[in-house]
């Protein structure tokens, strides 16, 4: 209010001067006080709506940076993991959620009973629920969402989630009974992932531009290239909520994310993409910089179903070719840990076995002449947009060129990457971050990319599926790793590292990010 | 028969060194430094561009790296000077093609006024200059891959144009003039004409918009590659160089500035040799000649 006042003072005395330098020419001593007059009840009613805001609390904001804007903000259609980090836990909520460890903690189940033969789960559901849209949440929607998600014409991104569930019954309004065709351990810890939120019926098609949940933050509007707007839902009955408004902004390029920090546009920016300018931010007291674990294991995929990659002896050499340490320097700039399998090293079953394909040069040399190729070959690299995937891509290649294998690096747009690569599966290397948790499983898909067909592996995931004993479940966990481990299916490289950077003040914004998204239920500004 | 087209006219005591522009010389020198080094880049370099020494990133400017090195551990002028032979490369092919494609259609353009050769090739340069010519070049290298062949074609067609309608109009001019209407009476053909008289005539020209075009050409080998789309490593390019550069401006300045100024030095030294070839040209009045 004081700053205020003193303001209008000082626009009052530059007014006079005005009027007084005019008044020089014309004399006119009534029109000064008129001047006078007005430009005081224009100060007065300038001022009345600051002093009004004032008394206002301040609305509780916090603008959060992402590097890629969703296509849409549906998460049970499509793959795009941009539209999990902003809908996920914050506008929709799933029968389970995970808390940052990674453990399943109940959502929109309150509670829930497993038969023995774990083929039976009853969900006791969660009173007083209401949409954002006002309707009230209950068992049928339970049973329409897990429906709609499984039926044949689904194009929910990742249906394998809901392969093992024979029927979804409503028992009475908050009780749903699911019946599982096989004992599946992670079932619940499926129905915690952004594919599996419990959508409303009525509102269900309109989902991918004007979504409506259950969760803490209702959708507000979708400045397209810009930001999403949430507001706080008053609908909400879940753990108190101290943030009233949330802006997600879209920033591709890493030197304007930096700036956008730098600049205070931004309170927080949680995947931050450029890991060279992080110094920048620990040397500076308003910033807090959070480096925690992600689930995305960046490989070098080999396609194994083609020449000369068939022989094992080459996918082994390439293996030995390449020196992790300048990888992870080189491309991350040692924001990751070093993995010599497909599988996160955060995970209590997690096998090192970097040894195994340990930096070489010599031996990989040997085992290319083994091969028939003492002159090595010629072969092509191809490299998604990723800043990591064209940097280290252009660090393996100078690696492998040192023992000979010539690689002509193509980088490809996103579009193309999917559709040559992933689709056609007409590639010899690439780099890839593969960011799905516990996606070991994708080695039993003999038609997956880089094709590797062994019915030994297939058989491993077969019976870890019906196995929901955990110990035993471990071990058949390690033994899937060490078997890819051994058949040098891709070279593995690193494990991305989450690195999130933030205002100082801003608490509860999870380190790890056991799922993609941005839970932002106990996120608060601090003193 | 075809006379040298530099014969001094007006100036008979031309003298080479002291008479030569200003701009002329200097250009011509800081060009040639860049034509040398993109020539030399084909032999020796200073080190490797292709071996990575990734502890060594970062270093300034010193006596083993003159310009430092980069994100990668690279020695920066080593990359600049075989960047240099992608840049001029790609410049001299794609006004090569403007000028082997564009020259011939606008001579029979020019041979042909107002009849029906001359209204398609003339509605055909329309066509492509309605297009915004960077822009399809994005199109097409994003279309066929990126790579140094693709960024000369996407570059080159868009000279086409500029060479048809600069051939056209000069060549226009020169027919009404009388030893072309002298060489007709003779009974020389219409090809024959372009080729010992109009073709000759226009060629101081043709140089300056050549080298013209040079310059642009080499700013949009920078362009497309500062967008992913040009020359793919292992080989060095300046605006690739400058565009991995951006998010380490604050951490390394060197490495931005550094291929920055060097694209700017090129396409000065370029542009300060035809300032300098025009004046050579208007200071000799070159005249229409039988």
């Amino acid at each position: 209010m004081l700053f205020v006042l003193y303001f209008s003072y000082l626009y009052y005395n530059f007014l006079m001067k005005f009027h007084v330098r005019n008044s020089e020419k014309v004399r006119c001593v009534p029109a000064s006080c008129l001047l006078k007059t007005f430009a005081f009840a224009f100060l007065f009613f300038c001022a009345v709506p600051f002093a009004q805001a004032e008394a206002v609390r301040v609305p509780r904001i916090l603008r959060l940076g992402m590097v890629l804007e969703p296509p849409h903000l549906d998460p049970t259609i499509g793959v795009a993991g941009a539209v999990d980090e902003i809908v996920h836990a914050n506008i929709f909520e799933g029968l389970t959620r995970l808390n940052p460890a990674g453990e399943v903690r109940a959502s929109l189940a309150r509670s829930w009973y497993i038969s023995d033969d774990g083929l039976e789960y009853v969900f006791s559901l969660r009173r007083g629920v209401r949409f954002h849209d006002g309707s009230i949440f209950d068992a049928h929607d339970v049973k329409f969402s897990l429906d709609r998600a499984r039926a044949g014409s689904s194009v929910n991104g990742q249906k394998d989630l809901f392969s093992d569930i024979l029927s979804v019954d409503v028992i009475d309004a908050l009780t749903v009974r699911v019946r599982l065709i096989r004992a599946n351990a992670d079932f619940l810890y499926n129905m915690a992932w952004g594919n599996a939120v419990i959508v409303n019926p009525k509102t269900a098609s309109q989902n991918a531009f004007h979504p409506v949940g259950t969760g803490p933050f209702a959708f507000s509007r979708w400045v397209r290239g810009d930001h999403v707007t949430l507001v706080k839902s008053p609908s909400y009955q879940g753990p108190s909520i101290r943030l009233d408004r949330v802006d997600f902004r879209f920033i591709p390029d890493p030197a304007a994310a930096f700036s956008a920090m730098m600049a205070g546009d931004l309170d927080a920016f949680p995947r931050f993409p450029a890991p060279e300018l992080l110094p920048r931010f620990t040397s500076d007291p308003r910033f807090s910089v959070i480096v925690g674990t992600t689930e995305g294991e960046v490989i070098l995929s080999i396609n194994n179903g083609r020449s000369p990659f068939r022989d094992i002896r080459v996918r082994r050499a390439i293996a030995h070719a390449i020196d992790r340490r300048a990888v992870i320097k080189g491309a991350v700039f040692g924001y990751g840990v070093p993995i010599g399998t497909h599988f996160a090293p955060h995970h209590p079953a997690y096998v090192d076995l970097t040894s195994l394909s340990s930096y070489d040069p010599v031996r990989s040399g040997f085992l290319l002449s083994k091969a028939g190729f003492s002159d090595g070959f010629e072969t092509t690299l191809i490299l998604p947009p990723p800043i990591y995937a064209r940097r280290a891509g252009e660090v393996i290649a100078a690696q492998l060129r040192a023992v000979g294998i010539r690689a002509r690096i193509i980088n490809m747009e996103w579009a193309q990457w999917l559709e040559r690569v992933f689709e056609r599966k007409d590639f010899d290397l690439t780099v890839i971050a593969h960011t799905e948790a516990m996606d070991i499983g994708i080695y039993a898909r003999p038609d997956y990319y880089f094709q590797y067909k062994n019915s030994e592996f297939q058989k491993l995931m077969k019976s870890l599926k019906e196995m929901t004993d955990p110990s035993r479940r471990r071990f058949i966990l390690q033994q899937a790793q060490k078997k890819i481990a051994v058949d040098y299916v891709n070279a593995y490289l690193f494990q991305v590292s989450k690195i999130g950077v933030s205002n100082v003040k801003l608490r509860g914004l999870w380190r790890d990010s056991p799922l993609q998204l941005n839970d932002l239920t106990s996120v608060y500004w601090g003193d | 028969m075809l006379r040298p087209f530099l014969t001094p006219v007006g100036n008979p005591g031309f003298r080479f060194f002291s008479d030569l522009p200003l701009s002329l010389l200097f250009g011509g020198v800081l060009f040639l430094i860049f034509a040398f080094s993109a020539f030399l880049s084909l032999f020796w370099l200073p080190y490797d561009v292709t071996h990575l020494e990734i502890s060594f990133r970062f270093q300034g400017p010193s006596l083993a790296h003159w310009l430092g090195t980069d994100h990668f551990g690279r020695d920066i002028l080593s990359m600049l000077i075989s960047g240099a032979s992608v840049s001029l490369g790609v410049a001299v092919f794609s006004v090569f093609i403007g000028v082997m494609i564009g020259v011939p259609l606008g001579l029979t353009a020019a041979a042909r006024y107002h009849c029906l050769p001359d209204e398609i090739i003339m509605r055909g340069s329309d066509l492509m200059l309605a297009f915004p010519s960077l822009v399809s070049a994005i199109l097409i290298t994003a279309v066929f891959g990126p790579s140094v062949l693709n960024s000369i074609i996407a570059i080159g067609i868009f000279n086409i144009p500029v060479f048809l309608r600069l051939s056209r109009a000069k060549g226009l001019h020169l027919w009404e003039s009388g030893f072309v209407k002298a060489a007709r009476m003779c009974g020389k053909g219409a090809f024959r004409i372009s080729l010992e008289h109009i073709l000759p005539n226009i060629a101081p020209f043709l140089i300056i918009q050549g080298t013209l075009r040079f310059s642009l050409c080499i700013l949009g080998e920078a362009t497309l590659s500062y967008l992913g789309l040009g020359a793919h490593p292992p080989l060095s390019s300046w605006g690739r160089m400058l565009s991995e550069a951006q998010t380490f401006i604050t951490l390394a300045p060197h490495t931005a500035f550094v291929p920055g100024i060097t694209i700017v030095l090129c396409v000065l030294s370029v542009n300060l040799v035809g300032e300098g070839l025009r004046e050579l040209f208007d200071s000799q009045r070159v005249r229409p000649r039988s």
